[in-house]
């Protein structure tokens, strides 16, 4: 990407041009879209002997909505708990929960044990804390035993009815109102930009080329090819995967094939710290109306949400006062004794659906050669296994898949340096004393963990605090954020006056101090 | 792993630890290593290049960086070790720690006694909670202060400053001379939060508006801040509808409070004080772990470097004391009560028989108050929740409370007409 | 005429009401010390403020030099003060104390250095 500014010594403030590239790019696939679904997508095609590009529209891997999904993979019955949410009567309740189950239902479930044996292969974290539904009375109970008796006859495994004693003994600090609930074992939870990073990580060791910020802006058809019209570059491609999540409804209307939009419910969530050390995910009985969840991460904080609004505008990711105000007294409810003065941060996400299959994923292929990999919540789990059916209706359009013998499925995460045994933190040491100068207080993330992220790509604030976690913690970047810009902009060897948050126009620092013209100093100072 | 076994170590090198490394050495100590994680000495004072520093501890106006120096020099001449760039990674209860730096490595101390001087961290965002997009552009005054005042940068062009406490006050001055245009300080309580003082020097001098009872209630913007929305809070603080107005602005600086930074010692296993969010001390400023003392920010979030300077100046003679044998215990502890219009006191508890200084903050401006200490009266013709006040009682004043095992601290307004008694 | 000035010597802030003949104090009310009554009187007069700042420089290991007048700037000076305070560089190590600028806008103000670069601690 060429970056032009007119920074030419102290004082006068960045104006950014972003010149089109105009270099045309040949390629047989092409992936639009770095979030878990395109990234899932780029690592099943690198399997093969397949020359193809993966195109994301930002710095890094899943800022869209996977930045902003809670991270849980679903154990056993949470099918079972999305499809009693909707009920409407009708019929009596037992019918409605064990009718046939669509793609995205069966799907729902599938991940899970796939991300097991990735977290494996892939150097990644996935920790299983199960599922604890809780209730609150009479009726509450009696759901849970219904949940219960479906899921027996449906052969789910790991799923327990509890008393009171039974929940303490899970969760010793949990509310008093709760009589009883369900345990389910299954439940597994992940971090999920992490993951669209080590699927994008191990698609680009075994050959797709990455492209990070860059945005497509059209699609036109030629001679039985797309050419992808980016803002660096032009990609000819034979086939195109539309993984473009919150945007996959743009992307389809570039090649004329808009007959879905992509919307959803806005959900904003909190994050604290974890300091009462809930063990396991809670939630209420399935509800209408609420949505109540507390998500222990694999990074010790705690995630509480979430509040249920439709979608305004897909750029329109702000919490609103409604809403923080509401969650402020969900993680009382579950544990009276947390504290709020524990989080951390508040955050909003889409949950997606498109308008065509409102109930399920939407995997076609309106045009030859286009194929929409439009994904509904939850897309997480089952992002392994939609790329492997995104990839067979590759091959049901002729599309030749010869399978690469040296794919290499072991992609190796470097380990944060402070989780590093003592002899090889200090063999580290010794080789680069960077290691030893720690930059992030909070989360302890050494300078040149930093310099080797801005190395690999991360160009931006954001990139770097997702990356190396530097910024993630309790201060929220109070104390590092100068030093890091700092190393950036030594590392890129640009002014830090050009380093943003987020890309586009998200600069942090405006100006030099003092750093004004001379007509402008005079009017400011006289 | 490289092992130093010394007399004292001190976890930060501010005003605090910087004070405690001399006095301690002064008080005979040999084996001293202060453990800071900067690359300088002195923490905040390098940024605060305001003056008022130093009434007190030199009796003269400072700036920061001419405190810091001073008391620095005073250091450079001691035999006390010092570790830059240095971060300490684990504390136990044990009292040794786990340090890393670029010159040894990871390595482990195991010292004698402890001082806790980490200061403290400002408050985000997101610990009060204001909704919106998450734009760049939004900045805790204090790190605004380091751009600004060390690394030569300014972060935004047109401001709102949430939050009238002194560094969101000296913080719009110092835009305000940079050239940069302040909206408004914006306040949710019906006075400012900062000194009087620094309310003149820093707003009226300069014409910047001053909105007490109000709050930022909304964030806007995509990449950077567009603009925030304001609004009139009622008397529990909460946003009254119909009075929000959009203020367009390019930066957020917050000044909405600092919390302690006592992550060590919540490993450790120290014994906080919920409100203060500092550990529970006793006069000698000892936490619940015999040879771990606390001072400065990290006790608690002090109003003048100078009580800093002091709290360090204590913790040193007495990490040397306890070091020597020679901290007097008694088998009883006096407990420390907050009465009335009180927010917060420390010490917690008075486990010794000698001269006790208490540091004690009101909840609410009171004039002509009266600050009862067991049956210790002092009267004041004002005094507001920003100042720290400081009280000694002697032994004889506390014996009085041994048999009741309580001593409780309370603010009384008087009536007018008796206040020059 | 009276002029109202909030006192900012102590933290009490007290309010006085300043009665003038032109530039000649009458009558000082509302204090409630000696040194509030100074300040006020000299306040409507010649309203001044210590002017706290940085200095750029040309050294890259620090590329400020915080500086402050070691007298009190006339309050509608600060401001041509800092402009001209931003025209200066400091290219060369400097001490404690030493005048970066001397007589700032003919004020018979200097500003100095509020620290030595480099700082060298003394080794022992």
């Amino acid at each position: 990407m060429m970056l032009y500014s007119n920074v030419k010594g102290a004082g006068i403030t960045v104006e950014r041009d972003y010149r089109m590239n105009e270099r045309v790019i040949e390629t047989e696939v092409a992936v639009i879209g770095g979030g878990i679904t395109g990234a899932a997508i780029a690592r099943e095609l690198s399997k093969y002997k397949v020359d193809a590009c993966l195109l994301e529209k930002k710095g890094g891997y899943g800022f869209g909505i996977t930045k902003v999904c809670q991270g849980l993979l679903h154990g056993g019955i949470a099918h079972l708990t999305s499809r009693a949410v909707k009920y409407h009567g009708g019929m009596p309740f037992k019918d409605y929960l064990l009718q046939p189950f669509n793609l995205k239902e069966k799907l729902q479930n599938i991940g899970r044990e796939e991300y097991f044996s990735l977290a494996h292969v892939l150097d990644e974290e996935i920790m299983q804390p199960g599922r604890l539904m809780l209730a609150e009375n009479k009726e509450d109970m009696e759901m849970v035993d219904l949940i219960k008796e479906i899921s027996d006859d449906l052969n789910i495994r790991g799923i327990t009815l509890l008393d009171r004693k039974g929940i303490e003994k899970l969760e010793p600090l949990v509310h008093p109102k709760f009589i009883g609930g369900l345990f389910d074992a299954n439940e597994s939870v992940v971090l999920p930009m992490s993951w669209a990073m080590a699927f994008a990580e191990n698609a680009e060791q075994n050959g797709v080329h990455i492209y990070k910020e860059t945005e497509v802006k059209s699609i036109d058809e030629k001679n039985g090819h797309y050419v992808i019209n980016t803002n660096n570059g032009s990609f000819k491609a034979e086939y195109v995967i539309n993984a473009a999540g919150l945007y996959a409804d743009k992307i389809a209307e570039m090649v004329g094939t808009a007959d879905f939009e992509v919307s959803g419910w806005k959900a904003q969530l909190l994050v604290m710290e974890n300091r009462v050390n809930i063990q396991h995910v809670l939630c209420i009985v399935p509800h209408p109306q609420k949505r109540r969840l507390a998500i222990p991460t694999t990074h010790n904080s705690l995630i509480v949400g979430h509040t249920f609004d439709p979608m305004t505008h897909k750029e329109d990711m702000s919490t609103t006062r409604e809403g923080l105000a509401q969650l402020m007294s969900w993680p009382q409810e579950f544990v009276p004794s947390i504290s709020n003065k524990h989080v951390i941060s508040s955050f909003a996400g889409f949950l997606t659906f498109n308008t065509k299959k409102p109930e399920d994923h939407l995997l076609e292929s309106p045009k030859r050669g286009f194929i929409n990999a439009v994904v509904s919540a939850p897309g997480l789990g089952p992002a392994p296994a939609i790329a492997r059916e995104i990839v067979r209706m590759l091959a049901d359009q002729g599309f030749e898949l010869a399978t690469r013998s040296d794919y290499n499925p072991y992609r190796y995460k470097e380990p944060r340096f402070i989780d590093l045994p003592e002899e090889e933190k200090n063999a580290k040491i010794q080789t680069e004393p960077r290691y030893g100068h720690m930059v992030c207080r909070c989360e302890k993330v050494s300078e040149q963990e930093i310099r080797a992220a801005v190395r690999a790509g991360a160009g931006t604030l954001d990139d770097i605090k997702f990356r190396t976690l530097a910024g993630f913690g309790r201060c929220q970047g109070g104390f590092c954020t100068s030093r890091v810009i700092g190393i950036m902009a030594e590392v890129l060897n640009v002014s830090p006056l050009e380093i943003t948050k987020k890309g586009g126009g998200s600069y942090l620092l405006t100006s030099e101090t003092k750093g004004f013209r001379r007509s402008e100093a005079k009017e400011v100072w006289g | 792993m490289k092992i130093k076994e010394v007399d004292l170590a001190i976890i930060g090198a501010g005003p605090a630890g910087m004070a405690a490394a001399m006095s301690a050495e002064n008080a005979g100590m040999e084996n001293i290593l202060l453990l800071e994680r900067a690359e300088y000495l002195g923490g905040l004072l390098h940024q605060c290049i305001h003056n008022g520093f130093g009434l007190h501890y030199f009796k003269e106006d400072l700036t920061g960086p001419e405190y810091a120096e001073r008391v620095i020099k005073q250091l450079s001449g001691m035999e006390a070790r010092i570790c830059m760039n240095t971060m300490v990674t684990h504390l136990n209860p044990d009292r040794s720690l786990i340090a890393i730096n670029s010159e040894w490595g990871e390595f482990k101390v195991l010292p004698k006694s402890v001082i806790l001087a980490m200061g403290c961290r400002e408050k985000s965002r997101f610990s009060v909670g204001i909704p919106g997009s998450r734009p760049a552009g939004v900045f805790t005054a204090g790190l605004a202060q380091k751009l600004v005042n060390v690394d030569g940068y300014m972060p935004g062009k047109e401001f709102v400053i949430l939050g009238s406490g002194d560094i969101g006050l000296i913080m719009a001055r110092r835009l305000h001379l940079e050239g940069a245009k302040i909206k408004a300080v914006v306040e949710l309580m019906p006075h400012v939060g900062g000194l009087i003082r620094n309310e003149v020097q820093c707003l009226n001098d300069f014409g910047i508006p001053l909105l007490l009872k109000h709050t930022v209630s909304e964030i806007y913007g995509n990449d950077r801040v567009e603009g925030v929305e304001i609004a009139q809070v009622d008397s529990d603080g909460r946003v009254m509808k119909g009075t929000e107005r959009d203020v367009p602005c390019d930066c957020l600086l917050l000044s909405v409070g600092l919390i302690p930074e006592n992550e060590l010692s919540i490993e450790a296993g120290i014994e906080l004080d919920e409100r203060i969010g500092g550990p529970i001390v006793d006069e000698y400023l000892q936490t619940n772990i015999d040879g771990i003392f606390a001072a400065g920010n990290v006790l608690q979030v002090w109003d003048l470097v100078d009580n800093v300077s002091m709290d360090g100046d204590k913790t040193g003679a007495n990490a040397a004391r306890f070091v020597g044998g020679g901290l007097k215990i008694k088998s009883s502890e006096i407990k420390v009560i907050t009465g009335e219009n009180i927010r917060t006191v420390t010490p917690q508890k008075i486990v010794g028989g000698e001269e006790v200084e208490f540091a004690v903050r009101v909840r609410t401006p009171l004039q002509n108050a009266e600050l009862k200490v067991g049956q210790v009266r002092k009267k004041y013709r004002v005094l507001s929740p920003t100042q720290v006040i400081k009280i000694s009682l002697k032994p004889s004043e506390i014996e009085s409370c041994r048999e009741t095992g309580r001593i409780e601290v309370s603010c009384f307004e008087r009536e007018k007409g008796r206040a020059h008694d | 005429m009276t002029e109202e000035i909030i006192c900012i010597v102590c933290p009490l802030g007290c309010r006085m009401n300043v009665e003038l003949d032109g530039s000649e104090v009458l009558a000082v009310q509302g204090h409630q010390c000696k040194q509030g009554k100074k300040h006020a009187k000299k306040e409507v007069v010649f309203p001044g403020r210590v002017l706290t700042t940085t200095v750029r420089t040309d050294i890259s290991e620090f590329p400020l030099l915080p500086v402050r007048s070691n007298k009190e700037i006339p309050k509608d000076q600060l401001m041509p003060c800092m402009g001209e305070i931003s025209k200066r560089r400091v290219n060369s190590p400097t001490e404690i104390g030493r005048p970066i600028i001397k007589d700032i806008l003919g004020l018979g103000v200097d500003i100095i250095a509020c620290r030595t670069i480099p700082l060298r601690l003394r080794r022992r």
